[in-house]
């Protein structure tokens, strides 16, 4: 979900939990005030709203279904943000941890590189810039690939 | 013949186009025609529209998919969330 509001972590992991749970994964993407070795002053979100909502269920959706999950949210906010606030939060609830973990990394893999939000980087200097890709090169993996190598 | 349609961009494309405007396209244009002919307009523009997607509000677009009169179409640059 895309909001423009203040982003809840206590309250987003109150609401997951969940008594069939045995495990919960809490990922939270937050403004650093470095980058490409120049300080950040701050970042602009921007999204298209109809699709970037639709794409996130989409791949909620298929990461409940590809990692047996509980339940899952992933909420990425837009506009104006300062150094520390919180950008993106995935929470993966699953019966064991293995499952939460990958389904996490998974999530939010996919809407990095996939949903149409961007960034736009501030800096003290007072020059800006616009994202691209962003630099993680991850691969998608599944819970198999994951297992296997980490066991 | 000539159809009109909407265009709405995001992001970097600000930099080089209005964000909503009107153009008009011949008739059984693709998405493919529609970031060339942006790439006309714009040459500067012409490498990262080649990175983009073109999208309606429900998702994105075949690079074939031809566009139809009236359509409301948005030109999505490579995604950087999170």
């Amino acid at each position: 979900m895309i909001t423009s509001d203040y982003i809840s972590v206590e309250e987003l992991l109150a609401s997951s939990k969940n008594d069939q749970a045995g495990a919960m994964v809490l990922f939270v993407g937050t403004v650093r005030n470095v980058n490409k070795e120049k300080e950040v002053s701050c970042l602009e979100y921007e999204a298209f709203k109809p699709l970037a909502n639709k794409m996130i269920n989409t791949i909620i959706e298929e990461a409940k279904s590809k990692f047996n999950l509980i339940s899952a949210i992933c909420i990425h906010r837009i506009g104006r943000l300062n150094i520390g606030d919180t950008a993106v939060v995935v929470i993966s609830v699953s019966h064991h941890r293995q499952e939460a973990y990958a389904a996490n990394q998974f999530i939010i893999d996919h809407v990095k590189h996939e949903t149409p939000i961007w960034k736009k980087e501030y800096w003290k200097d007072g020059t800006y810039a616009w994202g691209y890709n962003c630099n993680c090169s991850l691969p998608h993996k599944d819970l198999q690939e994951y297992l296997s190598n980490h066991e | 013949m000539e159809i009109k349609i909407t265009i709405q961009v995001f992001a970097v494309l600000k930099e080089y186009f209005e964000e909503k405007f009107e153009i008009n396209i011949s008739e059984q244009s693709s998405c493919m025609t529609i970031l060339s002919l942006l790439g006309k307009l714009q040459p500067q523009a012409t490498g990262l529209l080649s990175k983009c997607r073109v999208a309606n509000e429900e998702a994105i677009l075949d690079n074939n998919y031809t566009i139809n009169n009236n359509d409301k179409i948005y030109i999505i640059p490579p995604s950087s969330g999170g």
